[in-house]
């Protein structure tokens, strides 16, 4: 046991790193948790170190998930090992994950097989393609992060973004016009901003654009907001986020473009609740 | 000897000043304890949206608890928030039916996924922040050492032993990839 938990001994004995990967004796667990609350660069490391750990399950995942492609180039800067599995533990497995263990011995030589021959390279060029493009859209869900970041000096259970789904009328359903309700006080959550979601529908004859445009109209025909070269996202939506004050009770329309403005592809209404 | 640290540095006279009824004591207490709460919160939990809910039921019972004079020693509070919110945990854990028993590591993610678009946006960016520490890192060899460790949780004298490396090296990789991973997600977004 490591206590008590005094800076230079965490150090030292790499107590972080045996935090973050689950091997502290649950007392040492305890004091080092406990620790946290006094010392802000040790959270400052666990927090950087817990989200590596998750990134890392994170791309074992999509690891796993990528399919088989044709040869191509390796001008990504990764090769096949940049993201190969090491090899299965020899260590007995804790508890429950004895299982997840078990089935890991029995798919990874079916993994390497499956995955023996892929490019990775132009696997990853690929993905961060797309991945350039879910960071433009984050730059604009970035700074509301940063608001409820800061929101959580205060107690207020209501700190999460509001989401409204618009989607597409099909034939046979009724075609609900969705509603914006403002929280009933404003330090209910009147700061937080709304998350719409812009369904979009892709056929044979019309696949999904590249980039959108869209129009939000009012109920005079007025433009409220308008936006060039939104990008889908991987669910074949676009998210626009509007403070809460933004608009007020009344009707809307919006408009979406499939590049320059022509004829609109979609016409999604909106209410907003008085 | 327990270093004394800044939580205990007037924390017997914040928690007097709750049960007085002082909000800005409240807002205080907040502000000391809450980026742990959070942390411990998100370490518990699957995704940001349920830490957040975790984070936000744990800062209110904790008040009503102080409030209501249960916790006593200032000492303590730092132990007792911690309970508490593994105590959260477990309690949504086992009402999301996920399992009768719940493991002796928690911090495996027992709260159910809530997972939205949102979340899946912050999920690849975290992907792309891993992906350039592991090109940071460059060598095969440091990977293998940050995979074992964090993910397969192997003892760290069986990586050492298999890749012929001393302690020393072996906590440089993982401090090393640490820092890096840090500095992209001071300056990126926080997840």
């Amino acid at each position: 046991m490591i206590r008590p938990m005094e800076h230079p001994t965490i150090e030292q004995k790499g107590v972080l790193d045996h935090y973050l990967a689950g091997q502290l004796e649950p007392e040492d667990e305890a004091a080092f948790e406990e620790h946290l609350f006094t010392c802000p660069d040790c959270l400052r490391q666990a927090q950087a170190g817990e989200e590596l750990r998750r990134g890392l399950a994170d791309l074992r995942g999509e690891t796993a998930r990528v399919p088989t492609a044709a040869p191509g180039d390796e001008t990504s800067g990764a090769s096949a090992s940049t993201l190969s599995f090491p090899s299965p533990p020899t260590a007995p497995a804790r508890s429950w994950r004895s299982l997840a263990v078990a089935a890991m011995l029995v798919l990874a030589p079916l993994g390497v097989l499956a995955l023996r021959g892929v490019d990775y390279g132009r696997q990853l060029a690929v993905a961060e393609d797309q991945l350039s493009t879910v960071r433009r859209s984050l730059d604009t869900v970035e700074s509301e992060l940063e608001t409820l970041r800061h929101s959580r000096t205060r107690v207020r259970p209501a700190a999460a973004l509001r989401l409204l789904p618009l989607g597409v009328s099909r034939a046979g359903e009724a075609a609900a016009v969705p509603v914006l309700e403002p929280p009933p006080e404003p330090s209910s959550g009147g700061d937080t901003p709304w998350v719409i979601s812009l369904e979009l529908t892709a056929t044979p004859q019309r696949p999904l654009a590249d980039a959108y445009s869209l129009r939000l109209l009012d109920g005079d025909g007025g433009v409220r907001f308008h936006a060039e070269g939104v990008e889908p996202t991987s669910y074949d939506s676009l998210l626009v986020i509007l403070p809460q004050g933004f608009l007020e009770a009344g009707d809307y329309v919006f408009e979406v473009f499939a590049g320059d403005p022509g004829e609109a592809v979609a016409r999604l209404p909106l209410r907003v609740g008085s | 000897m327990k270093k004394k640290g800044k939580t205990e540095d007037g924390a017997g006279d914040l928690m007097a000043r709750i049960r007085a009824g002082d909000t800005a004591a409240e807002a205080e207490l907040v502000e000391r304890f809450g980026p742990t709460l959070a942390f411990l919160a998100r370490r518990h939990t699957r995704d940001a949206a349920a830490a957040e809910d975790l984070y936000q039921e744990t800062l209110i019972l904790a008040l009503e608890k102080i409030r209501a004079d249960a916790v006593h020693d200032a000492e303590k509070l730092p132990a007792f928030l911690r309970a508490l919110v593994r105590n959260l945990a477990l309690k949504v854990y086992r009402r999301h039916g996920v399992s009768k028993e719940v493991p002796e590591d928690e911090h495996s993610e027992p709260v159910a996924d809530s997972a939205g678009p949102l979340q899946h946006l912050l999920g690849q960016e975290r992907q792309r922040m891993t992906r350039n520490v592991l090109r940071y890192l460059g060598n095969e060899r440091d990977r293998q050492v940050l995979f074992r460790f964090y993910l397969q949780e192997e003892p760290s004298a069986a990586i050492c032993r298999d890749l012929d490396l001393g302690q020393d090296h072996f906590y440089r990789v993982l401090h090393r990839a640490r820092q890096r991973f840090r500095q992209l997600w001071d300056r990126g977004v926080s997840i």
